[in-house]
C-alpha cells in the first residue's frame, strides 16, 4: 500500500484526538471524583443513581418524620406524666381527707390544695409543643380545654378540640399516630383520662361540703383516672419504642443506600489519578510520534 | 546525413518537452499535496509515431522505421471510483450519526442530573416538603417550604422545556442554512457539469474540474446523503431520496418551508413527522420541500441527522417533560382540591399547579401569595390535620405510569402501572443516556469505516512527497540525458557545417 503524507498526518491527528478525549475525561473525573456526569457516561448507573437519590431523600424524610413524631409524643407523654402526678397528689389528699379526724378548716385547706391542682391540671391539659396544643386533635392552634367557671371557681372543662388523629408516615405505607386524645375513653376502662379534672372538681366540692363518703368515692374515681392515664402513657411509650426501632433500621438503610450511590457515581481518587497518569504517558508518546513526522522528505536530499 | 542529424535533434527535443511536462505534473501534485479532494495525477509517456525511412526500403516492402522520440500520451488522474462512492455513502451515514450524537450531547447538557442538580432532586424535595407539612400543617414556615419546593420544581421543568424548545428553534434556523449550502453546491455542480462536458467533447483532460466535481458530490452526500452517478458525457447526476437534485446543468432547489406554507404532507423520516407535544413549537418547525412542491425525504447526511435530532430526539425529551409535568399537575391537583387550607379562610377546591405544558407549569398564584391556602387538611378548620398533605406526599411512591412513561388510565394502576413519577423520569434520563451511547457507538463505528476507506482511497489518490521527489529526479535525469543527446547532435552538425570541405585549406 502506498503511504502518503496526508495518511500519516491523519493517523497521528486521529490518535491525538482519541487520546486527548480520554485525557480530558480522566481530568474531569480526577477533578471532582465522580464518574457520572451525564447520562451517557453510564445510563444504567445514572438511572439507578436518580432513584437511589430519591430513596435516600425519602428515607431522610421518614427519619425527619420520626424525629418530629418522637418530639411530639415525648411532649405529650411528659404532659401526661404531669397529669398523673396531679392525680397522684389528689389521691393523697383524698386519702388523708377521707379520715374523720380532720375538722372543717383542714378540709377547707385540702379543698384549696385541690383547687390549685385543678388550675395546674388545666395548664397541663393545654400543653403545647412548638406552638401546637398537643391534646386538641387537629385543632392545634386553639387551647384544647377551656375553663367552665361558676362563682369564680372552676367547675368543669370544655373540650375545644376534635377527635383528629395526626398520622405521620414513618416508612412507605406505614403511619403512626403522633398525638394523644385525652377526652376519648380508654376502651378497657370506659374512662376518658380528661375526666380527672371533673373528678378533682368533685373532690374539691366534697371536701368543701365535708362529706366524707363522697370524698371516699372520689378516691376510687381518681384511681380509675390514674389507670386510664397510665394506660395512655404506656401506649405512647409503646409508640415511642416503635419509632426508635424504625429510626434505627432506617438509619442503617440510609447508610446502605448512600454506599450504593457512592459506588454508582463516585470514582476512587487513587484510581482516577493513576488512570490519568497512564493516559498522560500515552498522550506524550502520541505527541512524540507527531513530532517525528516533521522529518525531511526526499526533496531535502536531492541536489 | 543532415536529415539524421536534425532528426536526432528533433527527437531529443521531444524528450526534453515530455520530461518538462512530467516535471510540471509532479510540481502540480506537490502543490496540491494538502488540497482537499485533490486526486494525484501521473504522466503517461509514449513513443511518437515512427517515420519510415524510404531510402532504405527493400523491394519486399519491409524496412526500418525511424523513432521520432517521446510524447506525453495522457495525464492520468489516479481516481478510484469504487472507494470514492463507498466513501461518500459511508460519510453520509457518519454525518447523520455525528449530528444525532451532537444533538443528544446538547440535550444531555440541557437536562443535568449530576449531583442532585436536576429534576429528580427537585421532585424529591417537593414530596419531602409535603411530608413535612403532614407533620406540622399549621406552621407557616413549613407551608412556605412547600410553596418554595413547588416553585423550584416548576421552574426547573420550565427551564428545561424552554431550553429544548429553543434548541429546536436553533436547529430549525440551522436547517435553513444547510439547505442554502446544498443549493449553492448543487448550482456549482451544474455549472461544472457543463464545463466538463465541453472539455471532454474537445478531448481535453479536465482533471482538476473532475476533482472539483467529485468534491461537490462528496459535499452534497455529507450534507444531505445524496447519491450520484456519472453519465457517459462526464456530467454528474445527483439525487436525494428519489428526487433528482442536479442533472447536467439543471438544478431542482430544496426549500425549508413553514408547515402553513407547505401544501405537501410530511413523509416518514423527513421533516416534522413527530406530532407536536402540547406547549412546544414542534408543530411549527420547517419542513423540507422541493422546488416543484413535492415533500423532500432526507434521511442521511447532516440534514438527515438534524431532522431526526430535531423531530425525534429533542421532541422525545420534550414529550417526556410534558408527561412528567402533566402527570404531576393532574395528580397533585386532584388530591389538593379535596383539602382545606388554614382557618379562617379554609380555602378549598384550589389547584396547586396551574399552566398547560412543561413550559408553563407554575404554582397557583393564589397559593403563591398566601400559603395559608395550601390544602393540608381533609376537614375544614383543622389546622393540625395533615392528612391531605400526607396523601400528596404519598404520590411519590405511587405507581402511576407504564414502562413507556405514560400515565395509565385512572383506575387501572394496579394492573397497568409499573413506575412512579420519579422512576419514570429516571427512565427517561436513562433512555437519553442509552440513545446518546448508541449514537456515539454508531458514530465511532462509521467513523472507523470512513477512516479506513479514506486511508484506502488516499493510498491510491493521495500525493506522496517522496514519490513526487523521485519522479522529479527521474524526469530531471532524463531531461539532462536528452539535453546531452541534443548537444551530441549539435556537435555532429557543427562537424558538418564547420569542418566539411575544409580538407587542403
Amino acid at each position: 500500500m502506498r503511504v502518503t503524507n496526508q495518511m500519516m498526518y491523519a493517523d497521528v491527528l486521529a490518535n491525538l484526538q482519541a487520546h486527548g478525549k480520554k485525557l480530558a475525561r480522566l481530568q474531569v473525573e480526577a477533578g471532582d471524583g465522580k464518574k457520572l456526569h451525564v447520562p451517557s457516561d453510564n445510563f444504567v448507573a445514572m438511572g439507578d443513581a436518580l432513584t437511589l437519590r430519591g430513596a435516600i431523600q425519602s428515607n431522610q424524610t421518614y427519619l425527619n418524620n420520626i424525629s418530629t413524631a418522637r418530639e411530639f409524643l415525648s411532649a405529650s407523654a411528659t404532659a401526661m406524666d404531669g397529669l398523673a402526678t396531679i392525680i397522684q397528689s389528689g389521691l393523697a389528699i383524698a386519702v388523708r381527707a377521707a379520715s374523720d379526724t380532720f375538722g372543717p378548716s383542714e378540709r377547707d385547706t385540702y379543698a384549696k390544695q385541690v383547687d390549685n391542682l385543678i388550675a395546674e391540671a388545666f395548664n397541663v391539659l393545654n400543653a403545647t409543643h412548638r406552638e401546637q396544643y398537643v391534646f386538641g386533635g387537629f385543632k392545634t392552634t386553639t387551647a384544647a380545654f377551656s375553663v367552665v367557671e361558676a362563682q369564680k371557681a372552676i367547675t368543669g372543662a370544655k373540650y375545644n378540640g376534635d377527635s383528629g388523629l395526626r398520622k405521620v408516615e414513618i416508612e412507605p405505607g406505614q403511619t403512626i399516630t403522633m398525638n394523644v386524645l385525652l377526652n376519648q375513653e380508654v376502651p378497657e376502662l370506659k374512662i376518658a383520662p380528661a375526666r380527672m379534672l371533673s373528678t378533682l372538681v368533685n373532690l374539691r366540692e366534697a371536701l368543701r361540703k365535708g362529706i366524707a363518703p363522697d370524698v371516699g368515692f372520689q378516691i376510687g374515681e381518681l384511681q380509675g383516672d390514674m389507670d386510664a392515664m397510665v394506660r395512655l402513657v404506656g401506649e405512647a411509650g409503646g409508640r415511642l419504642l416503635r419509632l426508635t426501632a424504625t429510626q434505627e433500621r432506617l438509619e442503617k438503610v440510609q447508610i446502605g443506600l448512600s454506599n450504593t450511590l457512592q459506588a454508582a457515581e463516585d470514582r476512587p481518587m487513587a484510581q482516577a489519578v493513576l488512570a490519568l497518569k497512564e493516559e498522560e504517558t500515552v498522550y506524550q508518546a502520541a505527541l512524540a510520534t507527531a513530532g517525528a513526522l516533521n522529518r525531511n522528505t526526499l526533496f531535502d536530499y536531492l541536489r | 546525413m543532415a536529415n539524421l542529424i536534425f532528426g536526432g535533434i528533433q527527437t531529443a527535443l521531444t524528450a526534453l518537452r515530455a520530461q518538462q511536462q512530467a516535471q510540471l505534473v509532479a510540481d502540480h501534485n506537490v502543490a496540491n499535496a494538502n488540497t482537499p479532494g485533490y486526486t494525484r495525477q501521473e504522466v503517461v509517456l509514449g513513443t511518437r509515431n515512427p517515420l519510415g525511412a524510404v531510402a532504405f526500403n527493400r523491394a519486399s516492402g519491409g524496412g526500418i522505421q525511424m523513432g521520432q522520440g517521446a510524447q506525453v500520451e495522457l495525464t492520468r488522474r489516479m481516481a478510484y471510483d469504487f472507494y470514492d462512492e463507498r466513501l461518500r455513502t459511508e460519510v453520509s451515514v457518519e454525518k447523520q450519526w455525528l449530528e444525532r450524537a451532537d444533538v443528544l450531547r446538547h440535550v444531555e447538557a440541557m437536562l443535568p442530573e449530576k449531583d442532585g442538580s436536576g429534576i429528580a432532586e427537585r421532585l424529591s424535595e417537593f414530596w419531602s416538603s409535603w411530608q413535612q407539612l403532614s407533620t406540622d400543617s399549621a406552621d407557616p414556615a413549613v407551608r412556605r417550604s412547600v410553596r418554595d419546593a413547588g416553585v423550584r420544581l416548576a421552574q426547573s421543568i420550565n427551564e428545561r422545556a424552554d431550553g429544548l424548545v429553543n434548541f429546536q428553534r436553533y436547529q430549525d434556523a440551522r436547517l435553513g442554512r444547510l439547505v442554502e449550502e446544498v443549493n449553492q453546491a448543487a448550482a456549482q455542480l451544474a455549472k461544472l457539469n457543463e464545463r466538463i462536458v465541453v472539455a471532454l467533447k474537445a478531448e481535453n483532460q479536465p482533471n482538476d474540474l473532475l476533482d472539483e466535481r467529485d468534491r461537490l458530490r462528496s459535499q452534497l452526500s455529507e450534507l444531505a446523503g445524496s447519491t450520484s452517478y456519472i453519465q457517459s458525457d462526464g456530467s454528474a447526476v445527483v439525487s436525494i431520496g428519489r428526487h433528482v437534485l442536479v442533472a447536467r446543468q439543471n438544478v431542482q432547489l430544496l426549500r425549508a418551508v413553514n408547515p402553513a406554507a407547505s401544501a405537501a404532507p410530511s413523509v416518514p423520516g423527513g421533516a416534522a413527522t413527530v406530532p407536536a407535544p402540547a406547549g412546544t413549537i414542534s408543530g411549527h418547525l420547517r419542513q423540507l420541500q422541493w422546488e416543484d412542491g413535492q415533500a423532500a425525504e432526507v434521511k442521511l447526511g447532516t440534514i438527515g441527522g438534524l431532522l431526526i435530532g430535531r423531530d425525534t430526539e429533542v421532541a422525545a425529551r420534550i414529550s417526556a417533560l410534558e408527561r412528567l409535568s402533566n402527570t404531576l399537575r393532574n395528580e397533585v391537583n386532584a388530591v389538593h382540591k379535596t383539602g382545606f387550607g388554614l382557618p379562617p379562610a379554609n380555602a378549598t377546591g384550589l389547584d396547586f399547579f396551574v399552566g398547560n405544558g412543561a413550559a408553563q407549569l407554575a404554582i397557583n398564584p393564589v397559593l403563591e401569595a398566601n400559603v395559608g391556602g395550601v390544602a393540608a387538611a381533609a376537614v375544614s378548620a383543622s389546622p393540625g390535620d395533615g392528612s391531605v398533605a400526607l396523601k400528596i406526599s404519598q404520590l411519590e411512591s405511587r405507581l402511576l405510569m407504564d414502562a413507556e412513561g405514560t400515565r395509565v388510565p385512572a383506575g387501572t394502576e394496579a394492573v397497568g402501572a409499573t413506575r412512579s413519577i420519579l422512576e419514570s423520569w429516571a427512565d427517561a434520563v436513562a433512555a437519553l443516556g442509552a440513545d446518546t451511547v448508541r449514537a456515539q457507538r454508531e458514530l465511532d463505528s462509521h467513523s472507523a469505516i470512513v477512516e479506513q476507506l479514506t486511508t484506502q482511497r488516499d493510498s491510491v489518490t493521495g500525493v506522496s512527497l517522496d514519490e513526487e521527489a523521485a519522479r522529479v529526479m527521474r524526469s530531471q535525469r532524463a531531461y539532462q540525458a536528452a539535453a546531452r543527446v541534443l548537444t551530441n547532435f549539435d556537435q555532429m552538425a557543427e562537424e558538418v557545417v564547420m569542418r566539411l570541405g575544409m580538407v587542403g585549406r
